[in-house]
């Protein structure tokens, strides 16, 4: 319910001075949210998915992993999906994760290869591989549980 | 009547309009391609680095002042302002295994050595903890690593010549990993090692005019890739601060 003073500042002012005020109140009500809602999507912390990915122990309040990203030379990479991981194994072991190479064969067997990147299980550790527009295989992405 | 109401609606779309206009509009946000998901250091208004004695010459050799340059780009250009060169006790950290450092004050360490995947030029490590019950993982230590199978150019004109890689852009690009954003939250979405993804969004796209941007998936191909900071980087990272 409107003030009795209210009504009378609309008479005064007429509603071509309000116009403009509301103008902008409707504004803002329809762009706000949808900035709102974009900005809240997108920030979402990665460290439960890289954690579930790499089969780490989630039973603590804290849950430790190495997490790294390799940059290639230009036209560099691997022709098969299962060579770029074979290729990573030194990586792995120099960082504290040895797998054999049968290990590593059946995680790829086992990885999904529909999508791009392409994420390679192991236990302990996930290898994020991406098809380049060359063909190529490259790992970009390692996590391990620490 | 109609003529005390006419102006009135207008004015109403009038201001309507100009919101509209000058409010950043969602549909000029960052799209799903290239949002990524930072994770930040305890305290990233301060983060040390330090030298470690494998890169090539001695103190304040050419390669370690590309390295200081192109992290002055990040202090003097972004958000998190604060890299500080940690210049006491330099050297002989082990390379491998960045969570065994995190009881370390030095945040990062940067290194010349052999990363051991062949074609990759440089690598950027982090030791990070995923609190679950706060949903939120911050980092303790990273290191910044330089291949040592390759030759390093240390000019600082972004044009090495063929066959050499400029240590200035792989720095910014590594540091750039550094301000805490790397890997995206979800492979599916194209989130993509911590760099702008080439497709199905323009960004990055191979032979594109965005394609030197610093956080692009890096082809440090000598002269075809540029010395940043491109305006995309410079204000992607500084919205996640």
């Amino acid at each position: 319910m409107l003030s009795v003073r209210a009504v009378e500042r609309i008479r005064r002012w007429g509603p071509a001075k309000l116009a403009l005020p509301l103008g902008l109140l409707l504004a803002v009500a329809i762009v706000a949210p949808g900035l709102t809602q974009e900005s809240g999507e997108e920030r979402k912390d990665p460290g439960r998915e890289w954690a579930l990915a790499a089969g780490c122990d989630l039973s603590g309040s804290e849950v430790p992993m190495s997490v790294g990203e390799f940059d290639y030379a230009a036209g560099a990479g691997s022709k098969t999906l299962e060579e770029a991981v074979l290729e990573s194994s030194s990586v792995l072991s120099s960082e504290g994760a040895s797998y054999s190479e049968q290990t590593l064969r059946d995680a790829v067997a086992a990885a999904d290869t529909s999508t791009n990147p392409i994420e390679v299980r192991l236990k302990g550790a996930a290898l994020t591989v991406e098809r380049t527009s060359d063909g190529l295989y490259q790992v970009t992405q390692l996590v391990m549980c620490a | 009547m109609m003529n005390a109401r006419l102006p009135g609606f207008l004015t109403l779309l009038v201001g309507a309009a100009i919101i509209i206009a000058f409010l950043p509009s969602s549909a000029l946000a960052h799209d799903s391609y290239y949002w990524f998901n930072p994770i930040g250091w305890d305290n990233h208004a301060d983060i040390d680095y330090k030298i470690d004695a494998s890169i090539p010459g001695s103190a304040g050799s050419a390669f370690e002042d590309r390295i200081h340059s192109s992290v002055g780009r990040w202090n003097s250009q972004c958000c998190i302002g604060t890299f500080h060169f940690d210049d006491v006790g330099n050297g002989d950290r082990a390379f491998n295994d960045p969570c065994n450092w995190k009881e370390d004050a030095t945040d990062v360490w940067v290194f010349h050595a052999e990363i051991g995947i062949p074609g990759v030029v440089g690598e950027n490590f982090h030791c990070t903890v995923y609190h679950q019950q706060q949903d939120y993982t911050d980092i303790h230590s990273g290191r910044v690593t330089f291949d040592e199978d390759y030759t390093w150019y240390t000019g600082d004109d972004g044009n090495p010549p063929a066959g050499q890689y400029s240590v200035a852009d792989v720095a910014v690009h590594e540091f750039g990993h550094d301000t805490g954003t790397f890997k995206g939250g979800n492979a599916t979405e194209g989130t993509s090692g911590g760099h702008w993804v080439p497709a199905p969004s323009t960004m990055c796209a191979s032979g594109g005019a965005e394609s030197d941007w610093t956080m692009c998936g890096p082809t440090f191909d000598g002269e075809g890739y540029k010395i940043p900071l491109e305006p995309h980087d410079i204000d992607t990272f500084q919205d996640f601060y």
